[in-house]
């Protein structure tokens, strides 16, 4: 990878989904001399496209979503403490003690009782969202207003580690397939693309479904985090992917059947070109390729996707070697497809 | 230090807490303090071979020897075991509060600092157990390294932190894990640097004998306050630690406790009540807030093997209010570290009867 820094970026910029400002701001600065054109749209996705050296025989969009799982404010006590619920889905066990930051200025931690003051039960109870807060250090709820706002936009405050071989940050889900997206953007394209860099994925697949209908191409590739269940205590065929074991290919998810053709073609590529790729193993999850792929009359999609531990909470982790796998299979099928050989 | 200079309190703090020093391993926070120490003390300091700092303040002739106690180690854990694909297996040390284990980011002291992540079930795994914490054997730290480097790197038995930079919130609090007990700590050095003479030529030295032993091992079994107290062998002690404040679902007398409101003097059974009586009454005198916490049985800190050393002492406790304790959220209040050092200084000039000036 060209620009491994920009992934930092990315992933250290805050965009919860609704509010991917920030997330638009950095790519769209990265991509402007390297696009032939591209718009924001009504939802704040960035409709790109860029000419390639041949016209394309079949239309290809490339999609990743800018957006993060997080959290909004609901309502502030009192005693100045604030109250908050999940925007995306957030298993509430990685979230006690944690640092968060809201509308990147507030700093804050979601407060814990004691666990000296707790009976037995309670020791091992992870609260309900209803009885969690963060704490920003105010007293009262006068005070905290001059800081924090209803529907203010809550993000996990961590940090970003790249130890040559794992990548290790917040938001990786999905801020390395908009970093892959931007790498292709920037090298010399065979053929006409679209790319979208999209809004609302964690919420419901919103931005994608619209940036869809805009494009109306005749295929889809989706570049994704997915979870990997490679760690200990799960058995082997419910690890669903592992880390570093190349890009992650699945036959259905929760929203999706995937294309076969794609799929077959896929195999191919990944072996004629040293490529590692690896099956999912479970039929689990969803991502935009299921509102892309339902598009119009139906677009042909394919989700690519990085194989990450730990995603949808502060600190998640891949592997740098899957970046390449995922880049390099997602350019060479694109390019079969705009060639017109699929 | 000046006395109103809370961010020269805020740096040390932040310092202090950005140190290692899970118990057993205190070295290089011990360093530390004992080169701050140094710059104070008019007697001896040293870093004994448990990695407790042992500073002697006054003079150290005298008969009377009153020992000044906080516990410089923190909780985390320990390195028990690493697997075939390099994920390491640890036990608590100290009481790690598991609810706020899964995913949090750590840093593992091998042959370097190491920062992990202690690993968690993706959602579809977790089938409806979102509710409930995780098991210490269910714990497993993920460095995101070959099995092969974690296995040059990390060995049994090395120690592993929270990673969770200091930084600070509204008000002068700030958060950090460790703040159990570097706010303590801060707040005996900030105690040093209002009694100790070695570096001003002004000051007179304290009449009596003054040690403060920053203790290993608290969080485990008091290993370091039970031993040096018995060599220190003081006439009084006074133990510095944290406390409760009030936070949501916290009730009972906890709940009046506020951060800000000053240190938590303690009442108990195994406590003397005259040097209460003592440290309140130079509290009123100096109009210094303090808040009164009652500990019905023992007090939970090193004052209970101090209290018991030899044949016997009388101690008191003296707390900083904290909100979150045992966990990477802790909070306290600067206000209170500097009201902390301060009582503790100004309680020292009172019973050696020098001037009210000489302890501001």
């Amino acid at each position: 990878m060209n620009n491994i820094e920009l992934l930092k970026e990315l992933c250290s910029s805050n965009g919860i989904s609704g509010n991917e400002k920030n997330i638009r701001d950095i790519i769209i600065s990265e991509i402007k001399d390297y696009v032939t054109e591209y718009q924001i749209d009504n939802l704040g996705n960035i409709i790109a496209f860029k000419k390639g050296k041949k016209r394309a025989e079949k239309k290809l969009m490339i999609s990743a979503h800018m957006d993060e799982v997080g959290f909004i404010v609901t309502d502030i006590t009192s005693d100045g403490l604030i109250k908050f619920d999940e925007v995306g889905g957030i298993d509430r066990r990685v979230l006690l003690g944690r640092r968060v930051i809201i509308e990147n200025k507030t700093v804050g931690v979601i407060g814990v009782k004691p666990i000296h003051l707790c009976n037995s039960d309670e020791k091992k109870k992870i609260p309900s969202y209803d009885s969690m807060y963060i704490d920003i250090g105010a007293d009262s709820k006068e005070e905290a207003e001059k800081f924090v706002s209803l529907g203010d936009n809550i993000a996990f405050e961590s940090f970003y580690e790249d130890n040559g071989f794992t990548i290790k940050s917040k938001a990786l889900d999905d801020r390395a397939g908009c970093f892959l997206m931007t790498e292709m953007i920037k090298s010399k394209l065979e053929y006409d693309m679209y790319f979208t860099f999209v809004t609302q994925e964690e919420v419901g697949l919103r931005g994608s479904k619209v940036a869809a209908y805009t494009v109306n191409p005749d295929f889809a590739i989706v570049l994704e985090s997915t979870t990997a269940a490679d760690v200990p205590d799960v058995s082997v065929e419910k690890q669903v992917c592992s880390v570093g074991n190349g890009a992650v290919i699945g036959y259905m998810d929760r929203r999706t059947i995937y294309d076969r053709g794609m799929i077959e073609r896929a195999k191919i590529l990944s072996e004629n070109n040293n490529i590692k790729l690896q099956f999912k193993k479970a039929v689990a999850g969803g991502n935009d390729a299921g509102s892309i792929h339902e598009s119009r009359g139906g677009v042909r999609t394919l989700a690519i996707s990085l194989a990450c531990r730990y995603l949808h909470s502060s600190l998640s982790l891949i592997a740098k070697s899957d970046l390449d796998d995922v880049y390099n299979l997602a350019l060479l099928l694109s390019e079969d497809i705009c060639g017109g050989r699929l | 230090m000046n006395s109103n200079n809370l961010s020269e309190i805020k740096d040390i703090l932040f310092d202090l807490c950005s140190l290692s020093g899970v118990s057993g391993d205190e070295r290089e926070v011990s360093k530390y303090c004992a080169d701050y120490l140094s710059v104070y003390a008019e007697g001896n300091v040293e870093i004994d071979e448990f990695n407790n700092v042992v500073a002697v303040f006054g003079n150290e002739n005298a008969d009377k020897t009153i020992l000044l106690d906080a516990h410089i180690d923190r909780i985390g854990f320990i390195v028990r075991n690493i697997d075939d694909n390099g994920f390491i297996s640890v036990d608590k040390v100290g009481g790690v509060d598991l609810r706020t284990a899964l995913d949090a980011p750590v840093i593992v002291h091998g042959k370097e600092n190491l920062n992990g992540i202690i690993c968690c079930m993706p959602p579809h795994l977790s089938d409806g157990k979102e509710d409930t914490a995780a098991e210490i054997d269910k714990i497993h730290i993920d460095l995101g390294l070959p099995v092969k480097r974690v296995k040059e790197l990390v060995n049994l038995g090395d120690d592993v932190s929270f990673k969770a930079k200091p930084v600070e919130l509204l008000n002068n609090r700030v958060t950090a894990s460790a703040l159990d007990n570097r706010a303590g700590v801060c707040a005996l050095l900030r105690t040093a640097a209002i009694i100790g003479s070695k570096n001003n030529q002004n000051k007179k030295p304290l009449p009596f004998k003054v040690v403060i032993l920053l203790s290993c091992q608290e969080e485990t079994f008091a290993f370091g306050a039970k031993t040096r107290s018995f060599d220190i062998a003081p006439d009084e002690a006074i133990c510095v630690d944290v406390s409760f404040s009030n936070q949501p679902s916290v009730s009972g007398q906890y709940s009046n406790i506020k951060l800000g409101k000053g240190p938590m003097l303690c009442v108990s059974p195994n406590l003397d009540r005259d040097m209460y009586n003592r440290i309140m009454s130079v509290a009123e005198k100096l109009e210094y807030e303090y808040q009164t916490e009652i500990a019905a049985g023992t007090t939970g800190t090193n004052a209970d093997y101090i209290a018991v050393s030899r044949s016997g002492v009388k101690t008191a406790v003296i707390s900083v209010p904290q909100k979150n304790m045992h966990t990477q959220a802790e909070i306290v209040d600067l206000n209170d570290i500097n009201k902390t050092g301060k009582l503790i200084a100004a309680y020292l000039c009172h019973i050696s009867e020098c001037g009210e000036n000489d302890y501001e």
